[in-house]
């Protein structure tokens, strides 16, 4: 349990302890004069009415981000406050004074009191809201005699409050993007040195990565090299063992940091008996400014299948629903793990065509993941790899193509010329490996130079061998 | 709190869907009701009190405990996670989908008790019996939520499917303890529901020791959901 809320079931108990002792120990006349569900009632629709009248003037007390547990502690917290400030300015303070300066007098004076009390906790405004819920509770009082009806109004009054400064409606939004160094592009998302291990398999080993407007970014990788970890710190899903995240300048495990940050769910997992429309409009509902859900779902080829339950699609619906759902809120980044994967080449352009016709409007930025290199090189300018949880590079789209053309030729270890082409030369398992760009040139000199070409091979370089070899990153 | 209600809302939806979900939740109380409930020897107005707070114990039950042990682990509740809405609203969200099916449940058995019975009850006796039936739902609504975040989801149903039949007979929601110890049922919560109904549905006064008890139990049920929603909390999204 945390500190705060621990704080607060304390303050609670004390409460709760004062105001029992009044009960027991006072003695007061007043006795209900109506059912008891009737007064229940009245207190219910006092505190709506109340909470509807006085809503522009609500203070936030502290703008608390919602856990559950904060949010269950502050709820029980308001429900005994309440019940303890009812027993006290109603039933003890009201209830004396009525014999002796009537209902209206004793409605003023207990008023002025309970107001009072909260003008060091929550100033002047604080203690003018108190002065309206205050005769609202003890008009309630008065008329039904009943102090659990008074409780009533005003804890329920008290939830509505909680309900409505935790679920952040009057959380003030910042502006969304903070730093701006030089004449680069704002900063929208980024890691600093994040390291993550699951038990003792490290999955990020101090990765660095910076997205700014207007980027559409492709991070490659191999299964296992780091990039579903490397997202999930990135959107708030996994906090880093070590170094930083920041999305749009804040943390992005808080949701205020989310409101503009579009995502494709992973493995395209979707409640099977809702419909495609159904769950578009339940993501679009998340968004302040959102795209139209119609001309969302003719984007992505799904008007035909809008009515149909996600159980039953095919896997490039789904595919396409997924990504459909990145772009539904309108958002300034868009996060899409291998947003074509197990689509056929005629959804894949629709889905390319898609993704460019949103990044090349207003200050967006993308970042996307594949394992296909021709999907990196249309849609992306800048390319990310990953290998074992580390940035092996992070370069222009030309320069990896440049890379890519790279072949191995394993020989026997000997002696040789210098030959043209060679990007490095190494030994591995005890045979001489060669990365080249131009594998027949190469093989000409060798059979010139009569070289032994006896166990000669030549094999494809992958992206991570090139950069493997280019770099001489990992070994 | 708009988005709580339209999480509300899709989660109702997607429920009600599952023919393997909504009959029974709803009908099973009811069938129960007129099977067992009928041919005991007690009063109208309690035997219906106790099944309508059958009715809303399995909603607690099956909705929180099952429903969360079963959705943790699902990728579309990660996916939800990333959408801009606090955990507060998801969590609001659940209680008002569990509201709307407990609501339908327990009206069901109401109407039929209605219906096929003597029932009778004036304005205020309503309204009390209506209070018992939704604040002696707190207690059991915590448990379901620790439940949930205990369990594993293979594991959640048959625990719950125990727990509920075991604890809803136990404490004589059913209407008969017969078979079982004396002295066992004086400390279970379903018992002391069971009082705060039987109270309100009489026309007595409520007892400070059911009310106290039931507040008990909610706060150890409070303090086992919020745990267990931390470590699930921690081991997932640490």
């Amino acid at each position: 349990m945390s500190t705060r809320s621990r704080r607060l079931w304390t303050v609670a108990a004390v409460h709760a302890l004062v105001a029992l002792g009044l009960l027991v120990f006072a003695h007061v006349s007043i006795r209900p004069r109506v059912p008891l569900a009737f007064g229940l009632t009245i207190g219910v629709v006092a505190s709506a009415g109340l909470f509807t009248a006085l809503a522009r003037s609500h203070v936030p007390l502290r703008n608390v981000r919602g856990s559950a547990s904060t949010v269950i502690a502050r709820g029980g917290f308001f429900a005994v406050r309440s019940a303890s400030e009812e027993v006290l300015w109603r039933w003890f303070v009201l209830g004396s004074l009525v014999p002796a300066v009537g209902a209206g007098g004793a409605l003023v004076v207990s008023t002025a009191g309970f107001a009072a009390a909260h003008i060091r906790a929550q100033g002047r405004r604080g203690a003018a809201v108190h002065l309206v819920t205050g005769s609202v509770f003890g008009a309630v009082f008065l008329s039904t005699g009943s102090l659990l009806a008074a409780i009533s109004a005003h804890a329920s009054y008290n939830l509505l409050v909680v309900l409505a400064v935790e679920s952040g409606a009057s959380a003030a939004p910042r502006p969304a993007l903070t730093t701006a160094v030089g004449r680069d592009p704002p900063n929208v998302a980024t890691l600093r040195g994040v390291s993550k291990s699951f038990g003792a398999t490290p999955a990020l080993r101090g990765v660095d990565l910076e997205l700014r407007e207007r980027e559409v970014v492709a991070l490659l990788g191999a299964n296992g090299a780091g990039k579903t970890t490397a997202i999930s710190v990135l959107i708030g899903l996994r906090r880093p063992d070590s170094g930083t995240a920041r999305l749009f300048g804040r943390d992005p495990r808080a949701p205020v940091s989310r409101r503009a940050l579009g995502v494709t769910p992973q493995e395209l997992g979707f409640p099977p008996t809702l419909t495609v429309e159904e769950i578009v409009r339940f993501v679009q509902a998340h968004y302040e400014r959102p795209r139209e859900v119609n001309e969302t779902l003719e984007r992505f080829s799904l008007v035909d299948v809008r009515r149909r339950q996600a159980g039953g699609l095919s896997g490039g619906q789904r595919r396409r629903l997924a990504v459909a759902l990145a772009f539904v809120g309108n958002p300034s980044l868009a996060v899409l793990d291998e947003p074509t994967t197990g689509l056929d080449v005629e959804s894949r352009r629709a889905v390319w065509a898609a993704i460019a016709e949103f990044a090349s409007a207003g200050r967006r930025t993308v970042l996307l993941t594949t394992h296909n290199l021709e999907e990196a090189d249309a849609l992306a300018r800048r390319i990310v790899v990953l290998s074992e949880g580390s940035v092996i590079a992070d370069a222009t789209s030309n320069e990896i193509k440049a890379h890519v053309g790279l072949r191995r030729i394993r020989l026997r270890p000997q002696r040789l010329p210098t030959l043209p082409g060679v990007m490095r030369a190494s030994e591995e398992d005890g045979r001489l490996v060669l990365y080249v760009d131009d594998t027949g040139a190469v093989v000409r000199e060798l059979v010139r130079t009569g070289a032994d070409l006896e166990q000669l091979e030549v094999l494809p370089v992958s992206l991570e061998e090139a950069y493997v070899a280019l770099t001489g990153a990992a070994g | 709190m708009r988005l709580a209600w339209v999480h509300a809302r899709i989660a109702t939806l997607e429920l009600l869907r599952y023919r393997s979900f909504s009959p029974p939740t709803l009908l099973f109380p009811t069938a129960a009701y007129l099977v067992i409930g009928r041919r005991i020897h007690a009063p109208a107005n309690v035997l219906m009190s106790y099944y309508a707070a059958f009715a809303v114990l399995g909603v607690a039950f099956y909705q929180f405990g099952v429903g969360i042990a079963a959705e943790r682990v699902l990728p579309w509740t990660t996916f939800v996670r990333v959408l801009p809405v606090s955990a507060a609203a998801r969590f609001g969200a659940r209680i008002m989908s569990a509201l709307a099916f407990a609501l339908a449940s327990a009206t069901l058995v109401v109407v039929v008790a209605v219906v096929t019975a003597p029932v009778h009850l004036d304005a205020g006796d309503w309204g009390r019996f209506a209070l018992a039936v939704a604040a002696g739902s707190v207690p059991f609504a915590l448990f379901g939520i620790a439940l949930g975040y205990w369990l594993s989801p293979k594991g959640a149903l048959p625990v719950a499917n125990l727990l509920f039949i075991g604890l809803a007979y136990a404490g004589g929601l059913l209407g008969t303890t017969a078979g079982l110890p004396g002295g066992l049922s004086e400390w279970l919560p379903t018992r002391l529901w069971g009082d705060l109904l039987g109270a309100a549905v009489e026309g007595r006064a409520w007892r400070l020791h059911d009310v106290a008890g039931l507040v008990l139990y909610a706060g150890a049920f409070a303090a086992a959901a919020s745990f267990g929603y931390r470590r699930d909390e921690g081991e997932r999204f640490r």
